[in-house]
């Protein structure tokens, strides 16, 4: 047993002294097994956003998650405006605060729809250019940064257009 | 070849396949429907992006969550709202 122990210590990362304890190896060994969980637990989030400085391939990476993350978000909260007007189809009162809140928040609504151009286009644009990664195209640093800055480029076109329109 | 095939979808690989596949198509998905206006065509795009959001969710929580319930029920409400929301573009598809 004793061997078999000392053998298996590096799984759990223990000492293979708890061998030595006798009737309490299981639950020593149950202590140790669970406290490892409980390590995992805690471990660091990745990636550290704190750690590097901020570069535009880094931003631009992490912006991808963040907006990919907004649209979600997005979605979801219109999935649930969709179902609660489906529900209330047969009440004319619904109609009506949906289109009193329209025009008495126009401005708003309006800014938020420009939000999520942005958003979309900024996800979209660098989405692409993931995807040209993916396929080994324009991994140098110097087209790196090209493409960073023409994604930047074509999403305030795209927000300046959209505005303008 | 198979069993090695399935192996390497149940490691990961999965995810990111979908992901990447549905980004592709939606690519140029959006490029036909930027030109041609279609409402069903439109519905399959936005069913797209559904696949699409639910492999980038699937994403996140494998990313950032750590405890294994809150990844559980955080991958099943998607599953979920996924199943609701595509079940609602079918009834639009069907009555439309």
């Amino acid at each position: 047993m004793v061997e078999q122990w000392n053998h298996n210590s590096h799984v759990v990362g223990s000492s293979p002294t708890f061998a030595k304890s006798g009737s309490f190896w299981w639950f020593n060994n149950c202590v140790f097994i669970k406290s490892s969980f409980m390590e995992q637990k805690v471990r660091p989030l990745s990636p550290h956003l704190t750690v590097y400085k901020p570069q535009l391939t880094s931003v631009l990476s992490i912006f991808h998650r963040i907006t990919g993350g907004f649209l979600g978000l997005f979605i979801v909260f219109n999935s649930i405006l969709v179902h609660s007007s489906l529900f209330f189809v047969g009440s004319s009162h619904q109609y009506c605060f949906s289109f009193d809140f329209s025009c008495l928040f126009s401005t708003v609504i309006l800014a938020v729809g420009y939000f999520v151009v942005f958003i979309a286009s900024f996800h979209f644009t660098n989405g692409v250019r993931h995807l040209s990664w993916d396929f080994a195209l324009g991994l140098e640093i110097k087209n790196l940064y090209t493409t960073g800055m023409m994604v930047l480029a074509s999403v305030s076109l795209v927000v300046v257009v959209t505005i303008l329109l | 070849m198979l069993g090695s095939l399935l192996k390497i979808f149940g490691r990961g690989f999965l995810h990111w396949f979908t992901q990447r596949t549905s980004a592709c198509s939606l690519v140029v998905s959006v490029v036909v429907l930027s030109v041609s206006n279609d409402l069903f065509f439109g519905l399959g795009v936005f069913l797209l992006i559904l696949v699409h959001f639910e492999a980038g969710v699937h994403t996140l929580v494998s990313d950032y969550m750590h405890d294994s319930r809150s990844k559980l029920f955080m991958n099943v409400s998607v599953d979920l709202l996924m199943i609701s929301l595509a079940k609602t573009v079918f009834v639009l598809l069907i009555c439309v």
